[in-house]
């Protein structure tokens, strides 16, 4: 079974509906969302506009239990950053930092995700 | 009086980043390009006590923001093995904030431009580090924009 960052499509529909679309759940027992990810997606709906700070907020209550929101600390960024190869990648990079810190996160020190798998799913996301 | 507290966002942050010595972590800072007078007296007033009746609080977002224009932030002055050992092990008067759900959930409450002017996602996290706290707080900050803001407990200082 995969641990796998959700695209943003599927994050959305986790936060309007409150479910992983099945064809997920078939095959993915946790899905991890890096909390800085949901919120560039908050980003993106109040640019959207028409919601309301409460109704953003209640984007968040319908997460269900089976996402991991994960939070970025100062020791996982830390963590990251003595992986010379991340280092070098961002270092200087000028590039968007939400896209920096969301791979950040996959060195939380949570301990029981595949790191590997982590970084390859986040590969699926778009950045600006 | 209670605790004080101050955030600094990226560019305040760098300054004082710049000036601190660890082996002499309560020592007077000076002027800089982006911590000015005002800011100043908040800072220092903290950075002095070794009391600890005072914070400056910065989000790991900043740190984030720290490596990824590193050269332009700090101009050649530290190295990024200096941020990497503030990061590991700051002074006792830094509180760096994590990026979690309650941060996300005061992001919510951040206003996406000000009198016409739009505010940086960038910007907005800085300000939901700020509401996350809960207390009274300064934010240290040179961008004109974020001042105009009127938000609960947030004194907005950019002199």
């Amino acid at each position: 079974m995969a641990d796998v960052v959700l695209n943003r499509k599927e994050i959305l529909t986790i936060m309007e509906k409150g479910q992983v679309d099945a064809r997920y759940s078939n095959y993915v027992d946790f899905a991890f969302l890096p909390v800085i990810l949901a919120i560039d997606l908050i980003e993106r709906e109040k640019k959207r506009g028409g919601k309301t700070p409460a109704d953003l907020k209640k984007l968040f209550e319908l997460v269900p239990e089976c996402v991991n929101v994960i939070s970025l600390s100062i020791s996982g960024l830390y963590d990251a950053m003595s992986d010379q190869d991340f280092a070098d990648k961002y270092i200087n990079r000028t590039g968007n930092p939400f896209e920096f810190a969301t791979e950040a996160t996959a060195y939380e020190n949570e301990g029981w995700w595949d790191r590997v798998e982590f970084l390859d799913s986040l590969k699926e996301l778009p950045w600006e | 009086m209670g605790v004080v507290y101050a955030l600094a966002d990226t560019c305040v942050l760098a300054d004082i980043i710049c000036q601190y010595d660890p082996r002499n972590p309560h020592k007077l800072l000076s002027e800089g390009k982006n911590l000015r007078k005002d800011m100043l007296k908040i800072v220092n007033t903290i950075v002095e006590d070794e009391e600890e009746n005072g914070y400056i609080v910065a989000s790991t977002f900043a740190f984030v923001e720290l490596i990824n224009r590193f050269d332009a932030c700090f101009t050649g002055l530290i190295t990024i093995e200096r941020l990497m050992s503030i990061m590991n092990q700051p002074p006792s008067w830094l509180i760096i904030e994590n990026i979690n759900i309650d941060t996300s959930q005061c992001f919510c409450d951040v206003p996406n431009s000000i009198d016409g002017e739009n505010v940086s996602s960038d910007d907005s996290v800085h300000v939901a580090t700020a509401l996350q706290r809960g207390d009274n707080i300064f934010f240290l900050t040179t961008d004109h924009i974020l001042s105009k803001m009127d938000l609960p407990r947030i004194t907005f200082i950019n002199t």
